[in-house]
């Protein structure tokens, strides 16, 4: 330790004048300051665009401290190398590690002290405040990644001179090595948005295999100086060596061994509180997605069968949408290329990072998943009834060959689709969010506007149908499509009506309420409709026909939760609990017969997987209502995990475990 | 001296270094008693300053074993410094730092410093403490260097040709300082130079590299008894002299008569020689360590 501090009063020494240039360079702003305003130093608002001498100090701050972390790294060794100096302190009783350490701790000290020297004067002045300086490296930039930044700078500087400063045909190497180990990194990168791991990769793993290729840029450095010692070629062959094993090893370790990693994550891992299922309408798949306990702040989707066996489908981040086939045989999922959503730019279409659709047989044997490259982002939201085609909706919608990814019909237009699916193989039906010309009319009762429209894929043109008002809280309505997209359902404050597709009501199911009040509503089986409304300490029940008739009419005990789906024919699970709102009590399901609203099985601490009616508004893809019996609607999150349950019996098979370790 | 009285400080058996193919040391043994000077001699090229690098842990040699105070000199460098001098061929203390500064420093790194005989060391070298060591001249710089190496009085010193690029004064002061130091406090040395005459009052034992390999290693006075010029003048030089039972490294012959250098010489051998007929006016030479050395290492040289 002596001997390293020995060493960093001596570079001090020598590199003095920093510590007087850095002050002067961040006045240099303060004096612009006063030059341009002519008025007291003060921070700077927000949204001000005028001269900002904070905001310059912070840039000098960063320029400077980058700048020389690069010139004092890149200089540590070579000029004691270059100026044959390297024996002086090797014929002292000073450690090679000490003098290695001294030298590089203190470059990296004096890129800090710098940064720190720059932005003074601005504080003492008034420029900038104290508190919100501190804000900013705690938070918005983060202290620990700027400074790891500089280290990073230091080290790599330092190698990269040490590559140039002693001759040796290794150079060649070297200069090759760079654009490989970055060709090696995208594609481990590539490989990990395959496998679904790429975004929780350049979130979680980035900064780490960062924090890696510090340390093995400081080990190959002080490699070089404490065994190389006088021997430059020995020396030499370390640095080129270890820098490059140990890159290569980080990058494809750090970045695959991590995603495989990641990838190794079980529907056991997931936090089953708050799991979606979702499902064909047949078939016997569902996708079940939630967040990680492992990953904290991540989702993983699943597609499970009833065995409990599962595909991973991956990070659900970078997921931007799935369809169904219509026999439920096959599932498409796409995904945002990687950094396209931060970074604002075209997301790089080379190594596999950019937007794919990938898609999956579930009865082939083997399951492997095909993918299809995307030249631009796009969700996918249906195949179409022969399942050859696709649907993907961005600011354009376009149709893509399922088997090949190539464009059938495009259509620019940066307003949002909700609700899209083909109703035949040249049709497609959308809700848009604005009218295709004009503005809507959005009179003060009315709260949400829908457009209906329709593309015709043979002829490329799209046509307006209608619009469907709707009124009251978003969270409190419904419009989807029904019936094969022939109409409309639509629960509002007015009430649940059926529409048709010009927006004229076909049939009023219910209405006329004096208050808001929760309701939920969804399709049944059988053309019939459903609508569950809170009272003051039950719930009432009704069930429509096709044509709009009450076919049942009845109160249930307690406040309405989640409505699942069908579990057997004729039979509808409802989520309750004792009192108002979610987690007030113990949970209970009521398996009610739908023609007599009779409850036939109460299962207790146990609630329907799948949100069959949701307060979804209009967004979103068309939510499929899987058919009664299916797996999705006998699927149960209870008390050992993600169960099955027999409705006749009540008999429940887990088919996921709940893991409890995880639930933090 | 004796070479095996003590536990030598250095060691060096049977050392090879080799830059990729090239061989720069080859099979090279020294050993050096504590109080002994060493002079390690050898022409540009020959290896002596890859041995030096290798002695002092600066290099790791490609085989054979170095040890420094009874360790590995590679594994216990930093140990060892502080036990060893060095004064290198070139003065390398970084350029920006003064005398001052650089003394503060080494006082810090040495775990003994005597600062009294380095202040009067430079004090007699005329060294301003103040100005950065690139302004200083040669000299000075070169009685910096002494200072740095003897301020922490080390049991060895390593001379790796100190006089270099010096003027016949400054050359003359380091080795008085050197002496001196000798004289005070027994330290052993190990002296590489080209200048042979100033090392040859100093030395009590010589090594000779050539062709990268230990052409020589004996005491200097027994090195000095062996090798003599001969010289025999008369007619019966003219004639060819059998130069029996001396190992004649060069022989010539001149109008006034001829001349060899032997490696052998004795005084029973010359009576003998000298008994023969024809050689009776022979007589013998004394060779300097210069005369020696050029004789042994530019042999191939003379003979092309």
């Amino acid at each position: 330790m002596k001997g390293a501090i020995a060493i960093g009063v001596a570079e001090l020494r020598h590199h003095r004048l920093v510590l007087w240039v850095a002050p002067l360079l961040g006045l240099l702003p303060l004096v612009g300051h006063f030059l341009v305003h002519r008025a007291p130093l003060r921070p700077a608002q927000p949204g001000e665009t005028q001269f900002n001498a904070g905001g310059l100090v912070w840039v000098l701050a960063y320029v400077l401290s980058a700048a020389i972390a690069v010139g004092l790294g890149s200089e540590a060794f070579s000029r004691d190398i270059r100026e044959r100096r390297l024996a002086f302190w090797l014929s002292r009783p000073l450690s090679l590690f000490q003098y290695w350490a001294g030298k590089l701790a203190t470059a990296w000290l004096l890129a800090v002290a710098a940064a720190a020297l720059v932005m003074l004067p601005a504080h003492l002045l008034g420029a900038l405040s104290w508190a919100e300086t501190a804000d900013t490296l705690g938070k918005a930039i983060g202290w620990r990644n700027w400074t790891l930044l500089l280290a990073l700078l230091v080290a790599g500087a330092n190698v990269a001179s040490g590559f140039f400063i002693v001759r040796s045909p290794l150079l060649a190497l070297d200069i090759v090595m760079l654009p490989v180990l970055w060709a090696i990194a995208g594609l481990a990168l590539g490989q990990t948005v395959q496998m679904g791991t790429g975004r929780i990769v350049s979130e979680t793993g980035l900064p780490w295999v960062a924090r890696g290729a510090v340390l093995v840029l400081l080990a190959a450095s002080a490699v070089q100086i404490c065994v190389g010692r006088l021997d430059m070629a020995r020396g030499r062959r370390w640095l080129s060596g270890i820098t490059w094993v140990g890159l290569l090893s980080l990058v494809t370790g750090g970045i695959l061994g991590f995603g495989h990693y990641v990838a190794a994550e079980a529907p056991t891992d997931l936090h089953l509180a708050w799991v979606d299922v979702d499902a064909p309408p047949g078939g016997r798949h569902v996708l079940l997605g939630g967040t990680s306990s492992r990953w904290w702040g991540h989702h993983f989707g699943y597609v499970l069968d009833e065995r409990g066996q599962s595909h991973a489908i991956g990070d659900g981040d970078g997921l931007s949408g799935w369809a169904w086939s219509r026999d439920g045989r096959r599932i498409a999922w796409s995904r945002e290329g990687l950094f396209s959503e931060e970074s604002g730019a075209r997301p790089p279409a080379f190594f596999g990072l950019g937007p794919a659709v990938t898609l999956l047989d579930l009865e082939a044997p083997g399951r492997e998943a095909e993918r299809l490259a995307l030249q631009e982002s796009g969700s996918v939201v249906d195949f179409s009834p022969s399942g050859q085609r696709l649907l993907l909706l961005g600011p354009t919608k376009r149709v893509v060959d399922a088997a090949t990814g190539a464009e059938l019909a495009t259509l620019q237009d940066p307003i949002q689709w909700h609700q899209a699916a083909f109703v035949s193989e040249t049709m497609v039906r959308a809700l848009r969010q604005g009218p295709l010309e004009g503005v809507g009319n959005l009179d003060g009762d009315v709260t949400e506007w829908a457009f209906v429209v329709e593309w015709d894929l043979s002829s490329g043109r799209v046509a307006e149908r209608g619009s469907v008002a709707l009124q009251g809280a978003m969270a409190w309505t419904v419009l989807k499509p029904v019936e094969s997209w022939q109409k409309l359902l639509r629960l509002d404050r007015r009430g649940l009506s059926l529409l048709d597709l010009d927006g004229s009501v076909i049939v009023e199911l219910a209405g006329g309420w004096p208050a808001v009040a929760p309701r939920m509503a969804g399709r049944l089986s059988g053309g019939r409709y459903g609508l569950i409304e809170e009272e003051d300490s039950e719930l009432r029940f009704r069930v429509f026909d096709a044509e709009g008739a009450a076919v049942c009419d009845a109160r249930l005990p307690g406040f309405p939760v989640r409505v699942g789906g069908e579990p057997a024919a004729n039979m509808l699970a409802v989520a309750v609990t004792p009192q108002r709102g979610a987690g007030a009590g113990p949970l209970v399901t009521l398996l009610v017969d739908l023609a007599t609203a009779e409850i036939e099985r109460r299962e207790v601490d146990a609630y329907p997987a799948l949100a069959g009616w949701g307060w979804r508004g209009f967004f979103g893809r068309v939510h499929t209502e899987p058919e009664p019996g299916s797996l999705a609607t006998r699927l149960f999150l209870g008390d050992d995990g993600l169960v099955t349950i027999d409705p006749a019996t009540g008999a429940r098979t887990v088919l996921v475990r709940r893991n409890r370790l995880g639930e933090r | 001296m004796s070479d095996t009285a003590a536990e030598p400080l250095l060691s060096l058996d049977r050392v090879s270094v080799r830059y990729g193919r090239t061989r720069v040391v080859d099979d090279v043994s020294i050993q050096l008693a504590p109080g002994a000077v060493l002079a390690l001699l050898g022409r540009n090229g020959s290896g002596k300053s890859s041995l030096v690098r290798c002695l002092l842990g600066h290099q790791r040699p490609a085989a054979g074993q170095v040890r420094l105070f009874g360790r590995s000199a590679w594994s216990n460098r930093t140990r060892a410094m502080a036990r060893i001098g060095v004064v290198p061929e070139d003065p390398d203390a970084p350029s920006d730092m003064s005398a001052a500064s650089l003394l503060a420093l080494c006082r810090k790194l040495y775990p003994r410093w005597d600062a009294a005989y380095v202040d009067a060391l430079l004090e007699r070298s005329g060294v301003p403490r103040q100005t950065a060591f690139g302004h200083l001249s040669k000299g000075q710089k070169g009685a910096v260097m002494l200072a740095l190496a003897l301020g922490h009085a080390p049991e060895l010193l390593v001379l790796d040709d100190p006089t270099l690029g010096l003027d016949a004064v400054a050359r003359r002061a380091l080795y008085g300082e050197i002496i001196g130091a000798l004289a005070d406090r027994g330290t052993a040395v190990l002296i590489t130079s080209h200048d042979l005459s100033g090392i040859e009052p100093l030395a009590d034992r010589v090594a000779i590299l050539d062709d990268h390999r230990m052409l020589l290693n004996e005491p200097l006075e027994q090195l000095k008894a062996r090798y003599r010029s001969i010289r025999v003048t008369g007619p019966a030089a003219q004639s060819g002299i059998d130069w029996q039972p001396f190992e004649t490294l060069r022989s010539t012959t001149r109008e006034w008569g001829a001349e060899s250098l032997v490696s052998n010489f004795s005084e029973q051998a010359f009576a003998a020689f000298r008994s023969r007929a024809g050689t009776d006016g022979a007589e013998v030479l004394s060779l300097s360590l210069e005369d020696i050395f050029i004789a042994l290492t530019g042999a191939k040289e003379a003979v092309s």
